[in-house]
């Protein structure tokens, strides 16, 4: 009973805590289970691609086209779709507020919560527009 | 009493939870944009290492493969070639990169272009056979194989399987033959040809006469 209050007063305050500071810093705190929320980005040459998976379901994207000196900004919703067989990837779908499809692909990888191996890495989410193992996919790295 | 136990238990475990609330290891990986490029450079440059950049054994080092007579000195020879092929099962290597095979009914199947088996059945004769899954990369490594000055002699059925075989033989490599075979029966229940093949399979085999 006394671990178990004990566990359970720490998760809470904790998770007091995190949503305290979410809302002071307007960042995502990622905690087991949630590792797709927060900001991801990827950056070329030729583009910077920034989105962001808030936690109420909020969707933010934006596009920095370099090239053409441009800056496209999205928001709107976001879904993450588990489906029912485990020989799928999970589907993350985002549109935007006209209803718009801006994100249709298969999560195919996301840096555990507790990859302590990694610690010295950073974290990773791969999206696949398709369902096939190791085929192409877009790399997208955690960002402050 | 009280007191003494709040102190000495309650007061440290809120500090933990405290400390430990504070700090997330997935916030901690997190990259800032200003060095997202250099992070993704040398994120790409380690993958690399691991990546495979062909999808078939070359005809010169099939040539060198004929001379194996045993599992522990193809193993040696592949070894040589990782990470494009890897040892996937006892005598059963097959090409890392995967690709989409189109079978005869038009289904679209994940799969290596090309595999590398040998024969590991006890007291069956010693067979080894590279098969390559699409049309394309069979005629181009025929074509390396006639650069290298095998010509075709005679056709038949040379090792015991069902299907037809031709021959090549080159100046330049005495002692060695070339066998071709166009089949959708490759292996007799092995690894990827377990069950009932719908892709055709071209099969490359380099032995010491």
């Amino acid at each position: 009973m006394i671990v178990f209050l004990t566990v359970a007063g720490y998760l809470a305050i904790r998770e007091w805590l995190d949503r305290k500071k979410e809302k002071a810093q307007d960042i995502e705190i990622v905690r087991e289970a949630e590792e797709m929320l927060g900001s991801w980005a990827n950056k070329s040459k030729e583009a910077l691609v920034q989105f962001r998976l808030h936690r109420d379901g909020k969707f933010t994207y934006s596009l920095v086209d370099y090239q053409k000196n441009d800056t496209t900004r999205i928001t709107g919703k976001y879904e993450v779709i588990y489906g029912n067989s485990t020989t799928y990837y999970p589907r993350l779908i985002a549109t935007d507020d006209k209803n718009d499809t801006v994100f249709n692909y298969f999560i195919a990888y996301v840096t555990p919560y507790d990859a302590y191996a990694l610690n010295r890495g950073y974290d990773k989410l791969m999206l696949n527009p398709n369902n096939f193992y190791d085929t192409v996919s877009y790399t997208f790295y955690r960002v402050k | 009493m009280q007191i003494r136990r709040l102190v000495n238990y309650f007061l440290p475990a809120v500090l933990a939870i405290w400390l430990a609330a504070c700090s997330s290891p997935a916030n901690k990986r997190a990259v800032s944009l200003d060095e997202l490029e250099k992070v993704q450079e040398e994120d790409e440059k380690e993958l690399k290492r691991f990546t495979a950049n062909r999808d078939a054994l070359t005809a010169l080092e099939l040539i060198e493969l004929a001379n194996c007579n045993d599992l522990a000195c193809v193993q040696l020879f592949m070894k040589g070639v990782s990470p494009d092929f890897y040892h996937a099962q006892k005598g059963e290597f097959a090409a890392q990169h995967r690709s989409t095979i189109v079978d005869t009914a038009g289904n679209e199947l994940v799969m290596p272009v090309s595999t590398f088996y040998v024969e590991t059945s006890p007291q069956a004769s010693w067979r080894a056979a590279h098969t390559i899954h699409k049309k394309d990369q069979g005629d181009k490594l025929l074509q390396e194989f006639q650069l290298l000055g095998f010509k075709l002699v005679d056709s038949g059925y040379y090792l015991g399987i069902k299907s037809i075989q031709q021959r090549y033989v080159s100046d330049k490599y005495p002692g060695k033959s070339l066998y071709i075979t166009a089949t959708y029966e490759p292996w007799y229940r092995k690894g990827l040809y377990n069950r009932a093949v719908t892709w055709p399979c071209y099969m490359f085999e380099v032995y010491k006469d």
